[in-house]
């Protein structure tokens, strides 16, 4: 009986398509009427898809074909919750990404399947020359790294970033801030980064942004404080959105706009581009120009409504 | 002779639903395209050319009718089915209050319910038991007649259990209580010879679409003297009409009002060739051993729970129903239509039957003369999958 309601909901998007689900759509309709005013679904249509789906069964593997007719009421309901409850989290994932941007929610950052099909974006990322941030090594071949201090998917590529960088010597890192909006005080915390950079200390500051997920005013503070920067230049530096500091992560944002950077973290190596945390090896082979890094996208921490460019 | 070239059998599924309704022979369409292609036209009452054809082809049928059963042309009425021919029989008789009349309770629901309807004219509607395998009994059947029993109606052969009955005695029984005796012979006719002039029967009821024919015809045969008023009247049954009144015909066209069904009937009298032509010897022999193979797969398969005879010599016709442990009937009908083979499933019209084997229904298959020992081999592989869930 259960499996009628699946039925249901199945035709009536094939019956989108095609006039003979249409008819199916109505007999489940039938059956749904029937079930729910506690009668005999009268089609049988039940039996129908029971009957055809143990007979293929059969044709393979008798042992399954009976456990599955001898279980079929409890894998059929199983079968009904799991539709149903999947079909719930579609509707309320396609409502976020409508409003938010992201199917996960507003205050998420994790993958959104949606992101593969409706923003294509890796694939026609534009390359960043190096050159405008902050760098970390001395190494001839500079990986840029697009980045925001509050994305748990930028915070976890800090460790495979580090054994890359400690495998090829000959690359340095230059980190460009890219704060997601929807990240709460992530455009400070990138701000509080560079106010550190005025004091010349951008990558200890950086390293305890990662360190501590806690980016509030306070914490920001706190931590200034722990790397002896001058309180009242950092003070300073944090009074409004006009400073210099603010300005650089603005320029960074802008830059990263322009590339077609949709998501945190962004790497670009030799030419080729990395959505996502990656691994070492990752890295590795981007940088000999082998894997396929280009489109990318497992998981990264979105932009909002986030557009193909 | 090669019995396939005279249908278009479906290879997959394999038909094995003649039960419900039996192929149509190939000579049967020709025969109905011949009409509809060269002198499509009603007949009687016309003079050209093509009402002339038309109306010899459609006459010529009740000679066919006549010489197939050992009987007369007048003694023949066109129906639509074995149902309209048995609901005729019922309300064209006389009933009153005390009459009685004794089906069997194997009936399918055609030759049950138009009995059990005179209830509400004061009519007794007395039962004969079958035994178990469906066979009914003529020392039974003297037990429940009485000077009362206007009429007894009686299957020719069980569309569910397909045993073979004795016709000859029961009739006899019936006639030696003076009663009238219908044979509802829908599943026996297109399998069984029926010599009328020797089987003292007064009214006989079948359908064409069970013996080769074409579907929405049928024969009620009624014999010479045997009582039976029109239960239609109208255009063509009558000698004179006014306003005040009408005369009806004395011929069987008093049966026969309207325009009737020509193509189909000229297709009934075509399906009467194909049987002659197969020739009904050839039927029962090779649905001899279509039966003994049958019952050969069902015995080697412990979880088919077969209804009806299990000897051979003990069915009618090629016809099994049966259930496979606790799968649904109806589910081990959608396997068998996926592995290859049309059966159907349900209480086939008989419910009662149903009630006594204590089941919802069955799964029935039902073969003929196209059908062969091969397909019923692979029904036995099929029935061997399906037994892994029973």
């Amino acid at each position: 009986m259960v499996l009628c309601f699946v039925a249901l909901f199945v035709f009536a998007v094939l019956g989108i398509f095609s006039a003979k689900y249409r008819a199916l759509f109505f007999e489940a309709l039938g059956c749904v009427g029937r079930t729910l005013t506690l009668r005999p679904c009268e089609s049988k249509l039940d039996e129908r898809i029971k009957a055809t789906l143990i007979a293929s069964l059969l044709e393979r593997s008798p042992p399954v074909a009976r456990a599955v007719h001898q279980h079929f009421s409890i894998l059929s309901l199983l079968f009904a919750i799991l539709f149903f409850g999947s079909m719930i989290y579609s509707a309320i994932a396609v409502y976020n990404y409508w409003a938010y941007g992201n199917c996960n929610g507003p205050d998420s950052s994790a993958f959104c399947v949606f992101d593969a099909v409706l923003k294509p974006g890796a694939a026609t990322l534009t390359a960043v020359q190096p050159g405008a941030g902050p760098v970390r090594g001395t190494g001839r071949i500079v990986m840029v790294e697009f980045g925001c201090f509050s994305c748990p998917y930028t915070r976890s590529a800090q460790l495979p970033l580090k054994q890359f960088l400690d495998q090829h010597p000959e690359v340095a890192l230059e980190f460009r801030a890219f704060p997601i909006p929807t990240h709460p005080n992530s455009f400070l915390a990138a701000q509080a980064a560079f106010c550190a950079d005025e004091q010349g200390r951008f990558w200890q500051y950086h390293d305890a942004l990662f360190a501590d997920a806690d980016h509030s005013v306070a914490n920001l503070d706190r931590m200034a404080q722990t790397l002896g920067l001058d309180a009242a230049k950092f003070d300073s530096c944090m009074a409004s959105n006009s400073t210099s500091a603010a300005k650089a992560v603005q320029r960074d944002l802008d830059a990263g706009h322009a590339a077609g950077i949709y998501g945190t973290p962004t790497f670009f190596i030799s030419g080729a581009s990395l959505v996502g945390p990656g691994s070492a090896q990752e890295f590795s082979d981007a940088l000999n120009g082998r894997g396929t890094l280009q489109s990318n996208q497992t998981s990264s921490c979105h932009l909002p409504n986030a557009t193909a460019q | 002779m090669d019995v396939s070239s005279l249908f278009d059998a479906p290879k997959n599924p394999a038909y094995f639903d003649s039960a419900a309704s039996s192929l149509t022979a190939k000579q049967v369409r020709a025969k109905m395209e011949e009409f509809y292609s060269n002198y499509r036209a009603n007949i009687h009452r016309g003079a050209h050319k093509y009402t002339k054809q038309a109306s010899e082809e459609y006459e010529a049928v009740y000679g066919k009718l006549a010489k197939f059963f050992h009987s007369k042309e007048s003694e023949f009425v066109q129906v639509r089915n074995t149902t309209e021919a048995i609901n005729g029989v019922a309300l064209g008789l006389e009933w009153k209050a005390g009459d009685e009349v004794v089906v069997s309770s194997i009936e399918h629901h055609s030759n049950l319910l138009p009995w059990l309807r005179l209830k509400e004219k004061g009519v007794k509607v007395k039962i004969l038991r079958a035994d178990e395998e469906g066979k009914l009994s003529a020392e039974k059947l003297k037990s429940v007649l009485t000077p009362n029993t206007r009429l007894v109606a009686l299957t020719a052969c069980s569309n569910v259990l397909g045993a073979k009955e004795p016709i000859e005695q029961l009739v006899k029984t019936a006639k030696e209580n003076h009663s009238l005796i219908l044979l509802d012979a829908a599943q026996y006719v297109g399998h069984h010879p029926l010599d009328l002039s020797k089987l003292p029967a007064d009214y006989v009821a079948f359908s064409g679409h069970k013996i080769f024919g074409p579907t929405g015809i049928g024969a009620l045969y009624h014999r010479e003297g045997a009582p039976l008023t029109p239960w239609f009247v109208g255009g063509g049954t009558i000698r004179e009409a006014s306003l005040e009144g009408y005369t009806l015909l004395e011929n069987r066209e008093r049966f026969e009002a309207g325009t009737p069904a020509v193509a189909e009937w000229i297709g009934l009298g075509a399906a009467l060739d194909v049987i002659n032509k197969i020739g009904y010897n050839e039927i029962e022999s090779h649905e001899k051993k279509l039966v003994a193979a049958m019952l050969e797969v069902f015995a080697a398969q412990p979880k088919a729970l077969l209804y009806g005879p299990k000897a051979a010599d003990q069915k009618a016709c090629a016809l099994f129903a049966f259930n496979m442990g606790k799968v649904a009937h109806h589910e081990v009908a959608v396997m068998l239509d996926r592995f290859g083979f049309a059966c159907r499933s349900g209480h086939h019209c008989a419910m009662p039957i149903a009630k006594r084997l204590g089941v919802e229904g069955s799964v029935r298959a039902s073969l003929h003369v196209y059908n062969d020992e091969e397909q019923v081999r692979k029904f036995g592989e099929a029935l061997g999958k399906i037994s892994a869930l029973a």
